[in-house]
């Protein structure tokens, strides 16, 4: 590993700054009871 | 029996309201601190956080205080009971016991009632301020090591064990990196800090190094991730805290939140320049808006520094992975405690150079 990568202050920082993208990324969430997911026909299980 | 006019009742009644209030606001910004950290790391891991308890999910710690509430009140029956009561007491009273010294913000000119007093946001401005908050720091262990003994439980003895060497082993390069800011500052009062820092350069500038080992160490002293052993989940059964259960986990919890908030107020108190407004030359503002706007607007300032962070704080959570033990042990003795004394050592020197005329 080279100097840099040695100290691990390097990689945490690189670290925190994939974190910080991540905030402003999409969300993967949906509101269940205003939105629900849409299932095939062969869908074997229960949809609510 | 001196009479009752003798003893300055005004003087009571003040420091007893900035108790009140310090208080108050201490124990509402670790309560909203849990809503911010559900939320953050939400945002971090690309999902919303809660948003179904009022608007936004504002209402979100009252519904978590009313659970914990409501749980029912385990005390096991082998463990040793005043203890298991003591435990999450002590953890509380030495997080809360710190925020006594930190000066929140400048002076407030009361005149109402007809009084003409200068009235400083600050409970209590002792000589010794650094030491009295290390003195409390130390006394922490206390809380930690008292909850996993009175369990009776290997499990969370284990765990207290690993957090007591673990807090009592990151406090010694912490104490030797604030020997450096020292030797800059010249005194252990808190007040005298932040005033070497108003409207000049902030001490972080002259001490970076000591910032940084400052801010790790204070992650080991708040348990946090990566230092978070003592309480992790999957490898010790929840740690010390296992066998709590209602209010007194909610304690421990707590006490760990205003530890945080109390951690990051040092920082920016020592390092940050406390409640001195960046870019902005205090003394000028106080003339056109007036004193008591002023006081207002320095706390404000103290407040966005604590909240940038306690956001590192929880930042820093949802990146890096948990140290083992051994690494911890390593990282704090056999790299921290060299780096701070070096620090400690070119601080001197530079001083001593400084004052010389830069001759020798």
């Amino acid at each position: 590993m080279s100097i840099l990568e040695r100290l691990y202050v390097w990689n945490i920082a690189i670290g925190m700054w994939i974190t910080l993208k991540h905030i402003f990324k999409r969300k993967a969430t949906i509101s269940y009871p205003e939105q629900k997911r849409e299932f095939s026909l062969y869908f074997a299980g229960s949809r609510y | 029996m001196i009479g009752l006019l003798a003893i300055d009742w005004i003087f009571i009644l003040e420091k007893l309201i900035l108790i009140v209030s310090i208080v108050s606001i201490s124990l509402v910004i670790a309560m909203y601190e849990t809503y911010a950290e559900r939320k953050v790391a939400a945002v971090m891991q690309d999902r919303r956080g809660p948003n179904r308890a009022g608007p936004f999910g504002i209402l979100q710690p009252l519904a978590d205080g009313l659970k914990l509430f409501m749980k029912e009140e385990i005390i096991p029956n082998t463990s040793n009971k005043l203890l298991f009561v003591i435990g999450p007491c002590m953890a509380m009273l030495t997080a809360m016991m710190t925020s006594a010294v930190i000066p929140w913000g400048g002076k407030i000119h009361f005149t109402l009632f007809g009084l003409d007093r200068w009235v400083s946001l600050q409970i209590a401005d002792i000589n010794i301020g650094i030491l009295y908050i290390f003195g409390v720091v130390s006394m922490g262990v206390y809380g930690m090591m008292i909850g996993g003994w009175a369990s009776n439980n290997k499990f969370s003895l284990i765990a207290a064990m690993r957090g007591a060497s673990q807090v009592i082993s990151y406090e010694l390069p912490m104490g030797i990196s604030l020997i450096g800011l020292l030797l800059l500052t010249g005194s252990l009062k808190m007040s005298t800090i932040v005033a070497g820092q108003l409207d000049t350069w902030y001490y972080v500038l002259y001490q970076p190094l000591g910032f940084f080992i400052f801010l790790i160490c204070a992650f080991a002293e708040c348990n946090r991730t990566p230092f978070d052993l003592p309480e992790a989940e999957n490898e010790l059964n929840f740690g010390y805290h296992q066998e709590y259960s209602s209010m007194k986990l909610g304690f421990y919890l707590f006490a760990e939140y205003i530890n945080m908030f109390i951690s990051s107020a040092v920082m920016a108190t020592l390092f940050w320049g406390g409640y001195d407004i960046p870019f902005i030359h205090d003394g000028d503002l106080a003339k056109s808006i007036g004193y008591n706007w002023l006081a207002v607007l320095e706390g404000l300032s103290l407040f966005i520094k604590v909240a940038l962070f306690i956001f590192a704080f929880m930042w820093v959570r949802w990146t890096i992975p948990r140290f083992r033990y051994d690494q911890l042990m390593n990282l704090g003795w056999k790299t921290l405690i060299p780096l701070s004394l070096i620090n400690m050592i070119i601080t001197a020197l530079l001083v001593l150079l400084k004052e010389n005329g830069w001759r020798f």
